[in-house]
């Protein structure tokens, strides 16, 4: 009895830290593979169950994860990275050089219609040399290639070959190598994990679970009521009662996201850069963002804590008269309280997308500083899919508010060049292109950072949007969760350390 | 004999009417999503370019007539297809058939509850008029479902609150059903319920007609026999009422399916509403036609069955068919 009871009390701390994390999630994701993610709630949930060759560490430099070592060439075309030897799949497979090969290759398969096909595009092959080196050969010149290697690893054995398609049922049985291995789908549509044993360090909780909680206002109430142990982000107008409560903990981040208002460069109005800056100089975008909480106000693409930001360009002031002049360059007459193109009054017809937090507020703030200023101003909240087909697709709107969230690489080549897929607003300047192509070709990091910046510069003189802000984030925790160190954008990157008492 | 063939005619051709009739709604649904504006691919991020891999792989191309031909050339061989972006890859016919399975439990018992109360607030309503119960019948008989809806939710959040305060003062032991449970608990479940049968079913037109039958049977000679000779009267009238309100249930499915979709949305219920709710959301058309054919399914199988018991239990019925 006692050879039993001493292992069991020594046991009894490590048994009483382990716990069952909650934390919620507007929706659950309904498909688990990272190469189909398109959604925050996705890159968090494959975050928990998936690794990739790189990640970040603590202070956000990359560090390996899959990969135990790498070599790049003299040449910079290709590299030879080393897997580690102690990592086993959720179903006890060994990793092996396969498995990245095959990532590789469905994600770049036209057939598996991968949304994560961009993050491989700089990769023209990838053959195993043994079962744990593989080669990776670049298409160009890449100084850096540890640092795009972020994305996740899928196993070669759970897929019956190529191309990998939506429905596999591997959506719901996802294997990963990550800390934790999705355990169950439940009715209500809560996800399961449970700690991965044969993870290579330590976890200090047991289980995590996803619950869907559609209700935002309600989710800093589950917090309160014990209910939920952690909230991703708290709406502002909660933070007060939030702080107030001593079993919960406010943790602030830093996020690369930003809010801007875009203009449509294919509409003929607003495809007028003194249009354009005559619009945004009716805004006071500091009145706009005090309701929906705290923030910086940025001038260009980049948040303002970002390398490539430019200091020297400075945030849209509103100026009611440098509008007037600038609205009048672009060919409108103002008559009395209204302004008018060829006799006609000005109606501009705004689109959000109502996924966005509090993009209620701010879109009808906008209505009414732009009414009052002569410009009629008609708002439309559209769903997701409505969203995709009106701004992504048929590019129907005249300004769009919005709000970009970026990964580390903070790279807006596709939401800026005239050939990327998210240039859904028209921008076109052949000079930024050039800017773009070559920061994605620099392999000297300052070379890659003086140029963002006079990208910067270019894109905001030409304004194909109005940049707002970047959002102050807190997440909430309750203060049984120990170590707590949240990563800005996968949030859950450096969970396996924390403990839950 | 020859009755019961000319019976058995007459049921075997509301059979087959039952069964066009699916036909056309099935007809018209696959239409209706075939024209919808959108599509799932269009939810995806990088729809614009995946467009042409994905039509072919999920059906998607093709004229409208092309596809409503192909649509229904596919539901006539009980091939649903599977759900593109709500739940991908699972098959339609297992997310209707465990949708329809967990929205009956809260369907069946909510049509008995609006059914047991439209009668009650027909009898008590229509009776002597001055009594505290009769007059509070009358009011909730011309209530909408709106304030209902808020009162529910309210209620919801009160019993949270409360409850929390016991709580935090060490009163109480943390319920189970407490601020979003594993499972559905009976509070919720229980208000949803109450919600669905009285709220959705239209209960101020329920109560019309219930109030209307009972005025019928009151009226009626063999009634009126029964009562002179001191007859039970709850036997003859359950027997006279069930067609009648076979048929009143089928009359308030549609407004049911109805509010299934709102009242499994407010309370955060799974089932063949939400789904429906989120296969729309999700331009998840094969999705919402089953669920749509489903629901329509369920309205004329419960027609039908009404006509059926007409048969079984009124003779008036079977003289009118022979």
């Amino acid at each position: 009895m006692h050879r039993l009871l001493l292992p069991a009390l020594l046991l009894l701390p490590l048994i009483a830290e382990a716990g069952n994390l909650r934390f919620a999630e507007d929706q659950a994701p309904a498909l688990v593979n990272p190469i189909y993610g398109s959604t925050m709630a996705e890159a968090r949930v494959n975050e928990l169950v998936f690794e990739g060759l790189y990640t970040d560490d603590t202070e956000l430099a990359t560090t390996p994860a899959l990969a135990e070592s790498s070599r790049i060439a003299d040449d910079k075309l290709s590299m030879e990275v080393t897997l580690r030897s102690d990592v086993a799949w959720h179903d006890g497979q060994p990793l092996t050089a396969d498995d990245v090969v095959f990532t590789i290759k469905a994600m770049q398969d036209r057939a598996t219609a991968s949304t994560e096909s961009g993050r491989v595009a700089w990769i023209a092959d990838a053959v195993a040399l043994d079962a744990r080196t593989v080669k990776l050969t670049f298409v160009r010149m890449e100084a850096r290639p540890e640092d795009k290697l972020f994305f996740k690893i899928l196993p070669k054995h759970a897929f019956n070959g190529l191309p990998v398609r939506r429905s596999d049922t591997f959506r719901t049985k996802p294997v990963g190598t990550g800390p934790w291995r999705l355990a169950l789908f439940n009715e209500d549509n809560s996800i399961t994990f449970k700690k991965h044993d044969g993870w290579r360090d330590a976890v200090g909780i047991d289980e995590v679970t996803l619950r869907e909680v559609a209700d935002k206002n309600y989710q800093a109430k589950l917090v309160l009521y014990e209910s939920l142990e952690a909230l991703v982000r708290v709406l502002p107008r909660d933070l007060a009662m939030l702080q107030n409560n001593r079993k919960v903990e406010l943790y602030p981040y830093q996020t690369n996201s930003w809010w801007y208002l875009g203009y449509n460069l294919n509409r003929p109005l607003t495809a007028n850069a003194s249009v354009r800056r005559g619009l945004s100089e009716l805004v006071d975008v500091d009145a706009l963002l005090a309701p929906v909480g705290t923030g910086a106000r940025i001038s260009g693409p980049f948040v303002p804590s970002s390398p490539y930001y430019n200091h020297d360009v400075e945030p849209t002031v509103a100026d009611a008269d440098e509008a007037a002049t600038q609205l009048t360059a672009g060919g409108l007459v103002q008559d009395g309280d209204t302004w008018k193109k060829d006799g006609r009054a000005i109606t501009l017809t705004a689109v959000a997308p109502t996924s966005l937090e509090s993009v209620q507020e701010v879109a009808i703030n906008l209505q009414s500083q732009l009414q009052s200023a002569g410009i009629k101003l008609d708002v439309q909240f559209l769903d997701d899919a409505t969203w995709k087909q009106r701004v992504w697709r048929d590019h129907d709107y005249d300004l769009l508010l919005g709000q970009w969230t970026f990964d580390r690489n903070e790279d807006i080549r596709e939401q800026f060049h005239s050939l990327g897929t998210r240039n859904f607003v028209g921008y076109k300047n052949p000079a930024v292109d050039a800017l773009l192509d070559k920061a994605r070709d620099a392999t000297d990091p300052y070379v890659r950072k003086a140029t963002l910046r006079e990208a910067h510069k270019l894109i905001a003189a030409d304004q194909p949007m109005l940049f707002l802000w970047t959002l102050d984030s807190y997440a909430a925790m309750s203060v049984r969760v120990k170590n707590v160190l949240i990563h800005p954008f996968y949030f859950f990157t450096f969970a396996p350390k924390w403990t839950m008492k | 004999m020859a009755r019961f063939a000319a019976i058995g005619w007459a049921l075997a051709g509301r059979t087959l009417t039952s069964i066009l009739s699916v036909l056309v709604a099935g007809t018209l649904i696959v239409g209706l999503f075939a024209r919808a504006p959108g599509d799932a691919i269009d939810t995806l991020e990088n729809g614009d370019s995946v467009r042409a891999t994905l039509e072919s792989e999920w059906g998607l191309g093709g004229s409208f007539l092309a596809r409503v031909g192909t649509g229904m050339a596919r539901l006539s061989t009980g091939d649903f297809g599977e759900s593109l972006t709500y739940k991908p890859g699972v098959p339609v016919l297992d997310l209707v058939r465990t949708g329809v399975v967990t929205s009956a439990q809260l369907l069946l018992p909510a049509t008995l509850l609006g059914l047991v109360l439209a009668f009650g607030a027909a009898a008590l309503a229509g009776g002597a008029g001055g009594s505290a119960l009769a007059r509070i019948m009358r009011l909730l008989s011309g209530i909408s479902a709106l304030p209902l809806v808020l009162g529910a939710l309210a209620a919801v959040n009160g019993v949270n609150a409360a409850t929390w305060a016991l709580l935090e003062r060490g009163l109480i032991d943390r319920p189970s059903w407490f601020a979003l449970p594993e499972e559905p608990g009976l509070v919720r479940t229980g208000l949803a319920i109450a919600l669905l049968g009285f709220g959705s079913a239209r209960f101020a037109q329920l109560t019309r007609r219930a109030r209307s039958m009972l005025a019928v049977l009151d009226s009626a000679p063999f009634v009126a026999a029964e009562r002179a000779r001191g007859g039970p009267l709850v036997p003859l009238y359950a027997r006279h009422l069930l067609v009648p309100t076979l048929r009143l249930a089928a009359d308030t499915l549609p407004a049911l399916f109805a509010g299934l979709i709102v009242v499994e949305r407010a309370f955060h219920l799974p089932g063949a509403g939400t789904s429906f709710w989120e296969s729309c959301a999700h331009r998840d058309w094969p999705l919402a036609a089953g669920l749509a054919l489903a629901f329509a399914a369920g309205v004329v199988g419960l027609r039908l069955l009404s006509e059926a018991v007409a048969v079984v239990v009124d003779p008036r019925e079977r003289e009118a068919l022979a």
